[in-house]
């Protein structure tokens, strides 16, 4: 027991009894706390030195694992989206090389951009038709041509199996891939490995079959009747299995894509003619597409550029 | 002067006590001790609570490196496809285009079966980071047969190319000189020696002095006077074509000279074995003369062409 503490008072002269000292015991618990913290960390900070648990261990393995991947991932794919930029260069040059102009990706929506404002209703109202049609030529009852769906013989069908069609060059002035000049090409190139089915786009008459080793032109071609005028006509194969004369029905094989005639890369050179004057093919290639494929071919059937024959 | 005394029992006085730096050291040992006792008391009950601090230190840096790691996977992600894209394009059109085989599903995928790369040793335990280093290494392999594939691709077109530029593709004169095709190729009644002989080439019947151009890019193999061709000058295109134009007023190449489709090489007349001025042109495919019709390209709808192959295989008359 700690026994009591006097103080002299000098104006009573006597020895009263001392309030306890508040400064100096403030001192000490501040002391203690400063300590407590102090030791605190520095048991938690010798803790994992002194005495390391096993599950520690393997955190800082893993960690430094991780820390060092991510430094060389870093450096790698670094290096990748180099090569890979490299890539897409070359790839337009190529493209250029092969088609004459660079590859675009195929982009269905039109972006406008700083169209005054005015403009912008009319272009949304251009939209929404665009979309209407899109939506009728889904389900295949297209309004500008109410008698396709009627007729089953007319040519609608895309003329080669492929679950991915593509237009490499569309109906309209196109660059000759020879002397470079600007022509009229009367049909649509769809690029097509050699050897490849093609098939007729619609029922009717085979009623002309032209094999020719001439290195222009049309080459092997075949011509089929659907009837009323409507006359479609498959150029640049490589061989036909038609006669002259022979009925065919919608997407029987005739022949298969080839190089023959003025084309520079395998294609079939698809036409469609009524009353013996060329018409945009695309406008009955309105069976089996969805709006968004059926407006990428439309897309990629616009651009000007180099023909394949 | 003491501040404070303390009251002895003993001597019945207040006498004065001192505070030394022995006492007061003394204190401060007891506060600390008091302090480290507390403090390791503190530590037990907070691990025994929340684990050992170091342990959430190191499971927080933990998932720092595993969210940078997830958005370099995702950045990886992207690449794959932006590779993929365009090996399928390489091989969807490109290969379609220039007439190439398509890659093998083999080429394609390689890197599927077993990696080309081991994994890092330390990544290995882990199956995120192997996975991760599994997918580079893939993206790697294919990346290699990409850049191998459009260098051959890039070949392939600028051969092509240099092919279609060099190939005879137009008519060696402007076909709004031309007063007369002679379309005879082959068996013909010669007009001078009055017998069948074989007739080589087309004859373009064209006044004096008409420009003749060269119908491909293509080195000028010869240019001389012959007494039978008169003046008459010889491209050799390459990929197996020569043409030949005969019968010229006079030319102005050098043999040995590069020149290109359409540069003017003579001009029309009247030179040689030859009735009126008119150009004798001639194809060549590997040695064998061919009708050069066959190339022209197409100026006229498929069925005129036809019909002047049609008109050209009959007998008919002939300016040489």
């Amino acid at each position: 027991m700690r026994r009591r503490l006097f103080r002299y008072n000098p104006k009573t002269c006597q020895y009263e009894p001392a309030p306890f000292p508040w400064a100096g015991f403030l001192v000490y618990v501040l002391l203690f706390l400063v300590c407590t913290c102090g030791f605190f960390a520095v048991i938690s900070r010798l803790q994992p030195v002194l005495f390391p648990t096993q599950n520690m261990a393997m955190l800082a393995r893993q960690n430094l694992a991780y820390a060092q991947s991510i430094r060389l991932m870093k450096a790698d794919l670094a290096e990748m989206a180099h090569l890979l930029n490299e890539f897409q260069h070359k790839e337009k040059a190529l493209s250029e090389k092969i088609f004459g102009l660079p590859r675009k990706p195929s982009n269905v929506q039109v972006q406008a951009r700083n169209v005054p404002e005015e403009n912008k209703k009319i272009l949304a109202d251009l939209h929404r038709k665009v979309n209407t049609i899109l939506d009728d030529v889904q389900r295949g009852e297209w309004i500008a041509m109410p008698a396709v769906a009627a007729r089953p013989e007319w040519p609608v069908w895309w003329p080669l199996e492929t679950s991915n069609p593509t237009i490499a060059s569309g109906f309209g002035k196109r660059i000759h891939p020879y002397h470079k000049g600007k022509y009229f090409h009367y049909g649509i190139d769809i690029p097509a490995a050699k050897g490849h089915g093609v098939r007729s786009a619609g029922g009717g008459k085979v009623i002309r079959v032209v094999r020719s080793r001439v290195e222009s032109g049309y080459g092997n071609y075949v011509e089929i009747d659907h009837g009323t005028g409507v006359i479609s006509r498959y150029a640049c194969l490589d061989e036909i299995v038609v006669r002259t004369g022979q009925q065919v029905e919608g997407g029987r094989l005739i022949g298969y894509a080839g190089i023959s005639g003025s084309a520079v890369a395998p294609h079939l050179h698809f036409e469609i003619l009524i009353n013996s004057r060329p018409v945009n093919p695309m406008l009955f290639m309105v069976r089996n597409f969805t709006a968004e494929t059926y407006a990428r071919l439309q897309a990629e059937g616009s651009r000007i550029n180099q023909s394949l024959d | 002067m003491a501040a404070r005394f303390r009251y002895n029992p003993h001597t019945c006085r207040y006498e004065p006590v001192f505070q030394t730096p022995k006492t007061v050291g003394k204190q401060v040992v007891w506060v600390m001790l008091l302090a480290f006792v507390t403090s390791t008391g503190a530590f037990y009950y907070y691990v025994s609570q929340f684990g050992f601090p170091a342990e959430q230190q190191l499971a927080a840096g933990y998932e720092q490196h595993r969210k940078a790691w997830h958005e370099q996977l995702q950045q990886l992600k992207s690449l794959e496809q932006t590779l993929w894209g365009v090996l399928e394009r390489d091989n969807q059109q490109y290969r379609l285009m220039l007439d190439l085989s398509p890659l093998s599903e083999d080429q394609l995928l390689a890197g599927t079966g077993g990696t080309p790369e081991p994994i890092p040793d330390f990544a290995f335990p882990y199956a995120e980071l192997a996975n991760g280093y599994h997918r580079l290494f893939r993206l790697r392999h294919r990346a290699q047969i990409a850049k191998q594939s459009l260098e051959v691709l890039h070949r392939e077109a600028d051969r092509k190319n240099k092919m279609k530029e060099s190939r005879p593709a137009i008519q060696p004169v402007d076909s709004r000189q031309l007063s007369h095709l002679y379309t005879t190729f082959g068996l013909r009644m010669h007009p001078i020696f009055g017998v069948l002989k074989e007739h080589k080439g087309l004859d373009f019947s064209l006044p004096k002095g008409a420009p003749v151009y060269a119908t491909g890019n293509g080195r000028v193999s010869l240019a001389h006077y012959s007494p039978s061709y008169g003046n008459v000058v010889y491209i050799d295109h390459g990929f197996g074509y020569e043409t030949r134009y005969a019968h010229l007023n006079r030319f102005i190449v050098q043999p040995g000279q590069y020149v290109k489709r359409g540069q003017t090489i003579g001009y029309v007349g009247n030179t040689g074995i030859s009735v009126s001025p008119h150009l004798h042109y001639e194809v060549h495919y590997n040695g064998e003369p061919v009708n050069p019709l066959y190339f022209f390209q197409r100026d006229l709808p498929a069925e005129e062409y036809e019909k002047l192959i049609r008109k050209a295989e009959k007998t008919a008359g002939s300016l040489d």
